[in-house]
């Protein structure tokens, strides 16, 4: 039965894949943003459908048994303080895009500085941080099969999904993931509310849900509460990711399809909605701590979620979970092969003609694939580690869309050196931290290391502004196309009503 | 002061105040409600007020703005 209802959220996933072909063309505008003509619904979910992967169903939950509070607080509002900074972002963005013609955000930084090696330099630390996030959507796939205690190889359900990713992008790049994402936040709601409320039932209640937990090994001082240096990663975790969040290559593609800038800032009012999933995944984790019959460590807590769905809802229904859970990890790969391909074939190789750059994306994309697929195989836990990274990174480059809004008087170089010196300092202190010998002193100041790196990346740019500011300053967005500083009023007029 | 400015402050400020307030207020604290853990219970009251406040601020701020200039940019490519 599981593997009925898991087939069956696959192949209706396939059905949406094809679907999405009917309205494409072969431009690569509608290959890698859609032809910049996604309403605000496609656009909530595709948004949607990029930002919660197969870490949100399974990770979420697994960290949440393992460490509670600790892990979920962060978890929690760093993407519900996201949402309204990407209200105010994504517009902006989006402008970039259309000005430019850009469809990756170097495409829009290098036009807008006028700067190859800026271009190059977001681009390049992109790519490398990228290359982490595909493989952990691989690996959680692992997770999903091994849990299920049903007869598929991992290995094999590893090599399905990676095909399955490459059959979607070769239908119709971005459109694919925006359809295949409907019946994959279908699952992935359904399954979480499904398995939260049936672990409430199963426990007589959510007081009584949350007392047996206390009993059965959730430690308040994880579980519960925030304390020292756990309060300090949290806090400053959460605004670090959640200004990252909008300049992730993924969702950028998510804000380039989009019509028009009303069309974001109308779908960005329901993403903090679509996180009420959360109160159910949090219960379901709670309730794990009771239920399951033996304590999961390690990366094993990541089964946490299904072995619950196995003790409480009825096979079929766990297929559905499970199959939710593929569909997470294969939309979220779709995403990030999708932002890859157009990486390296705008960004990092020059002059290819547009009308050769679909096959070229396609290229890259087999290779990342293929990538991805030997290092889950062969090399399990070393981009593993390397996974935390990824934000840290990708967030570096904040710093250059802030410039290109504001117009701040400072040379393209100054921009990419401070991204240069955020990465290299991310990846220092990384290594430090996870080293053999972490001075103590280290290990308990529990700032988010990427917040530091981003403090002197923005301090070498505004050292740059003052003793070596740019002549000739490009204008910034907000003056390219200024914004009426006069109180309206909100209804609109008679003309736009017509139109509309 | 800008509609701009104020639709950032409606609706950025006050959720970051409302979530990381509570998560300073909130961080020893072993109250449940509802057997939630106190600091889960106001991440969850925060979701729909974050989307209330960008709402509001779409409302008041931005809409009448922004679909003027889908209606430029229609025109434009008319």
């Amino acid at each position: 039965m599981i593997l009925l209802t898991f087939s069956l959220v696959l192949g209706l996933a396939l059905a949406a894949g094809i679907m999405s072909r009917r309205a494409s063309s072969a431009d690569i505008d509608d290959y890698l943003v859609g032809g910049r003509s996604f309403g605000p619904i496609l656009i909530f979910v595709l948004g949607a459908g990029e930002a919660y992967s197969i870490g949100t169903l399974l990770g979420f939950p697994g960290g949440v048994y393992a460490f509670g509070a600790n892990y979920g607080v962060w978890f929690i509002a760093y993407i519900l303080l996201a949402y309204p900074i990407g209200y105010w972002l994504a517009p902006y963005l989006w402008q970039a895009g259309k000005r430019y013609g850009a469809m990756t955000l170097p495409d829009a930084a290098g036009s807008h500085f006028r700067s190859r090696p800026l271009e190059l330099t977001i681009a390049i630390s992109s790519v490398i941080f990228l290359i982490p996030w595909g493989q952990l959507q691989l690996t959680g796939l692992q997770v999903a099969m091994s849990a299920l205690g049903i007869r598929i190889d991992p290995t094999a359900a590893v090599l399905a999904g990676a095909g399955l990713t490459m059959v979607f992008l070769l239908l119709s790049g971005v459109r694919a993931p925006a359809f295949v994402s409907f019946v994959k936040d279908g699952a992935l709601l359904l399954g979480a509310i499904l398995v939260g409320l049936a672990a409430v039932a199963k426990s007589d209640g959510t007081t009584a849900l949350f007392d047996k937990a206390a009993d059965a090994g959730a430690v308040p001082s994880t579980h519960y509460t925030l304390t020292g240096s756990s309060l300090t990663f949290t806090m400053t975790t959460v605004v670090f990711q959640a200004m990252g969040f909008f300049v992730f290559p993924f969702i950028a593609q998510a804000i380039f399809a989009a019509k028009s800038e009303g069309t974001l800032k109308r779908a960005a009012r329901f993403n903090p909605l679509y996180m009420l999933m959360y109160p159910f995944l949090v219960a379901a984790a709670f309730a794990a701590v009771v239920l399951l019959p033996h304590r999961l460590e390690g990366p094993a807590s990541n089964q946490a979620l299904l072995q619950l769905s196995r003790q409480v809802l009825p096979d079929w229904l766990t297929g559905l979970v499970a199959g939710g859970a593929a569909l997470c990890a294969i939309v979220v790969l779709c995403g990030s092969a999708l932002g890859i391909g157009s990486l390296v074939s705008r960004n990092i190789i020059r002059g290819i003609p547009a009308e050769k750059q679909r096959s070229w994306v396609r290229v890259v994309i087999f290779a990342y694939l293929i990538v991805s697929l030997v290092l889950t195989l062969e090399l399990p836990s070393l981009l593993l580690t390397l996974v935390n990274t990824s934000y840290y990174g990708v967030t570096q480059a904040l710093i250059v869309f802030l410039a290109m809004i504001f117009g701040w008087k400072v040379r393209p170089a100054a921009l990419a050196l401070g991204v240069i010196v955020g990465d290299v300092l991310v990846l220092a202190m990384f290594m430090v931290q996870e080293g053999a010998d972490t001075p103590p002193w280290w290990a308990e100041h529990g700032l988010n290391i990427g917040f530091l790196a981003l403090l002197v990346n923005a301090t070498v740019v505004i050292v740059s502004r003052i003793v070596w500011p740019a002549e000739n300053p490009v204008p910034g967005l907000r003056a390219l196309r200024p914004r009426s500083h006069s109180t309206r009023s909100p209804r609109p007029t008679a003309k736009v009503v017509e139109a509309r | 002061m800008s509609n701009e400015l104020k639709s950032v402050l409606l609706s950025i400020g006050v959720p970051s105040v409302g979530v990381l307030g509570g998560i300073l207020m909130f961080a020893d604290s072993t109250a449940q409600v509802a057997g939630f853990p106190v600091l889960f219970a106001w991440l969850f009251l925060w979701m729909p007020l974050t989307a209330l406040c960008i709402h509001v601020a779409w409302k008041c701020y931005d809409e009448a703005e922004y679909v003027e200039r889908e209606l430029q940019d229609a025109e434009e490519l008319a």
